[in-house]
């Protein structure tokens, strides 16, 4: 494990976004739905240049499927015309070939030219929507060969997007929330693999702490912004995983009632949020968990009652 | 199939109102007996009610009596000594001890049970309210007649005011008499204000947070929800003893009233007689914890409501609205003086 204090870098979400959008072939953007902090930070911080996302990624969704492998081609190429550069780690220190199995190749990593904080990655949604595990796709470029990565609820990324004045998608925040609520039905051991400002945190803690705090960004918008939410996820559910969405609407809330629960789990996800998406704000673990009970009320209860129906 | 009524008036007997009449039988009910000359007093008023034409049974229902069994038995066996023996086949007196059913002459069967549960159900409901104290007693009186002195409701009886809070004609009497400086009464024995009772006023506002059992809640996330959040939340719970008041519920009856957006939110709970429950205080907000310093801004207030009736006006929609008087003190306790005088002022010269 790599100890870096700092494995998130704030970055300005309108400028990352402008700077995407620049370097992307204007025909595979209609393709791309941005997800994660970055979209969480564009979604709720636009217009405020003084707030800032800690981040060191900005994840590209490639939907639909059938498109993905095409426009992912097209994106690569076009970013590396545009001398965005190969992010090498202590694994791939430049691209795949064509002997490379899929399964081995680099995920589709770039780094905007003299920026080499923060990283493009290009991501796809699960061939079939009942297929959860990380899955890669290849995608072979003029510049190498890479990997297309799929996995969990990816799918409910590209769930009615919200199309930006920048002319790209970018996920809906509570769809967001909900695929991370839906990937950690419980609070598992497994940490991250760096440390986030010098502590060792669970994923489970990581990612529901971003439930969380983008549940407080969104009421912070409009207080009862929440009370809309299970509408939108219900029929998010029905329509991506037609046969399942009553287990999984009823499995939704269950991690995230484990780590308000726990007071170790808690501060974690307290700590994720000091350095990520609410730096500048941080809130009390106190607070942290009045929000998840506030999540649980207005929206995960009425979700599961929609199920229970 | 014959229908069970409650209190229901009997013919031929204007005095007497039956707890229950269930066709031709009639019922009656004490609550918590212990005084043996009452007892004989209700056995004998039942004797005389049932020499009324087309009344077949009259039944004394005795609820958690204090008195033994065996003395409820000598009681009985007293009174058969004077009362005709026709007369007397038609009386029977029910017991209930911990939900245990007994009777004399006889032991009521499984379908006479559950109509008796149903009488003593519905008559400990509409018990006198037991308000802690004869002060908060005379404080319930004294707002109930200032709203129906401010809503010009015209004067009222002394039995209307035994019904509307609940309290017993000595304690009504006895609050009258205290409140008499500012009372006209009628040679029809009715009464009202005649004017704002000032010295009784500022009284109540001195011990207004006593009086109704005021509970503070602050926010506790510092993220507080708005109180027009709280109230939408509260709209969908769809409580109907709990009522909205405050500067929303003021401005409701005073639309001018000049108060621009609302520091907290005050609620009304009717809860004559049992201790209040404030679980659903965590439905509108889990960020709200109680706070028992004054000093802390409040982002909910409930107030409690003793008297039996709570004088709330409901919308098309359900919604609870406390009644003006309940308003009036809210926005003193929230310090909005020129408001609070506003609203009086507008409530006095025949707004509401």
């Amino acid at each position: 494990m790599t100890d870096e204090p700092n494995i998130f870098h704030s970055v300005s979400p309108e400028a990352v976004l402008q700077e995407i959008v620049a370097a992307l072939p204007e025909e595979c953007r209609k393709n791309i739905v941005i997800i994660g902090s970055l979209a969480v930070g564009y979604h709720y911080f636009r217009g405020q240049s003084s707030m800032v996302v800690r981040t060191k990624y900005a994840d590209c969704l490639l939907s639909p499927r059938i498109e993905a492998i095409q426009a992912g081609v097209a994106a690569t190429e076009k970013l590396f015309e545009n001398h965005w550069e190969f992010r090498k780690d202590d694994r791939w220190i430049q691209p795949g070939t064509a002997d490379t199995p899929t399964h081995e190749l680099p995920a589709a990593r770039m780094n905007p030219p003299g920026s080499p904080h923060w990283f493009i990655e290009l991501l796809t949604v699960p061939e079939a929507t009942n297929d959860r595990r990380i899955s890669h796709t290849r995608i072979a470029t003029r510049f190498g060969h890479f990997s297309l990565v799929s996995f969990g609820f990816l799918s409910l990324m590209n769930y009615e997007p919200i199309k930006t004045s920048l002319g790209i998608c970018i996920a809906r925040p509570e769809m967001m929330a909900l695929a991370n609520l839906l990937s950690h039905p419980e609070i598992e051991s497994e940490t991250m693999k760096g440390l986030i400002a010098s502590r060792e945190i669970k994923r489970s803690n990581k990612d529901l702490g971003r439930v969380l705090a983008i549940a407080i960004l969104a009421t912070n918008s409009n207080e009862d912004a929440l009370l809309e939410w299970p509408r939108i996820w219900g029929a998010a559910l029905q329509d991506r995983y037609p046969k399942e969405w009553k287990r999984l609407a009823s499995l939704a809330g269950q991690g995230l009632r484990q780590m308000i629960a726990s007071e170790s789990d808690l501060e974690e996800a307290r700590h994720t949020c000091e350095w990520g998406l609410l730096a500048s704000n941080p809130p009390t673990a106190a607070a942290l968990r009045i929000a998840g009970r506030r999540l649980i009320q207005d929206a995960i209860a009425p979700l599961e009652a929609l199920a229970a129906d | 199939m014959k229908e069970l009524k409650f209190e229901q008036p009997v013919a031929h007997w204007p005095d007497f109102r039956a707890d229950a009449v269930l066709g031709d039988t009639i019922f009656a009910v004490l609550i918590g007996q212990r005084d043996t000359r009452r007892l004989r007093a209700a056995i004998l008023e039942m004797a005389r009610i049932s020499t009324g034409k087309d009344i077949r049974q009259v039944v004394l229902i005795l609820e958690e009596p204090q008195l033994t069994t065996a003395r409820l038995l000598d009681e009985w066996e007293g009174a058969a000594g004077v009362i005709r023996p026709e007369l007397l086949t038609r009386l029977s007196m029910v017991i209930r001890r911990k939900g245990i059913w007994t009777g004399i002459p006889k032991t009521p069967n499984t379908d006479e049970q559950a109509t008796l549960n149903k009488i003593v159900n519905h008559r400990a409901i509409q018990r006198p309210v037991r308000i802690s104290s004869q002060g908060g007693a005379y404080y319930e009186i004294l707002r109930l007649m200032l709203h129906e002195w401010l809503l010009a409701k015209g004067p009222i009886t002394i039995k209307r005011i035994v019904e509307m809070s609940g309290t017993s004609y000595p304690t009504v009497a006895k609050s009258l008499a205290r409140m008499e400086h500012y009372l006209k009464r009628h040679s029809d024995r009715r009464v009202a204000l005649q004017t704002f009772p000032h010295g009784e006023w500022t009284r109540l506002l001195a011990a207004v947070d006593e009086v109704r059992g005021t509970v503070r809640f602050v926010d506790r996330s510092g993220q507080p929800r708005s109180p027009e959040s709280l109230m939408r939340r509260l709209q969908k719970l769809q409580v109907p003893d709990i009522a909205i008041g405050g500067a929303p519920g003021a401005k409701r009856y005073y639309p001018d009233l000049d108060l621009v957006g609302t520091p907290r939110l005050d609620l009304c709970v009717h809860c004559p007689e049992k201790k209040i429950d404030f679980d659903f205080v965590q439905h509108l907000d889990p960020a709200l914890e109680q706070s028992s310093d004054p000093y802390i801004p409040a982002h909910l207030v409930v107030h409690t409501i003793r008297r039996r009736d709570p004088l709330f006006d409901f919308d098309a929609d359900g919604t609870a609205w406390a009644d003006p008087v309940e308003c009036l003190l809210d926005l003193h306790e929230a310090h909005l003086e020129p408001q609070a005088l506003a609203f009086l002022n507008y409530l006095k010269t025949g707004g509401a």
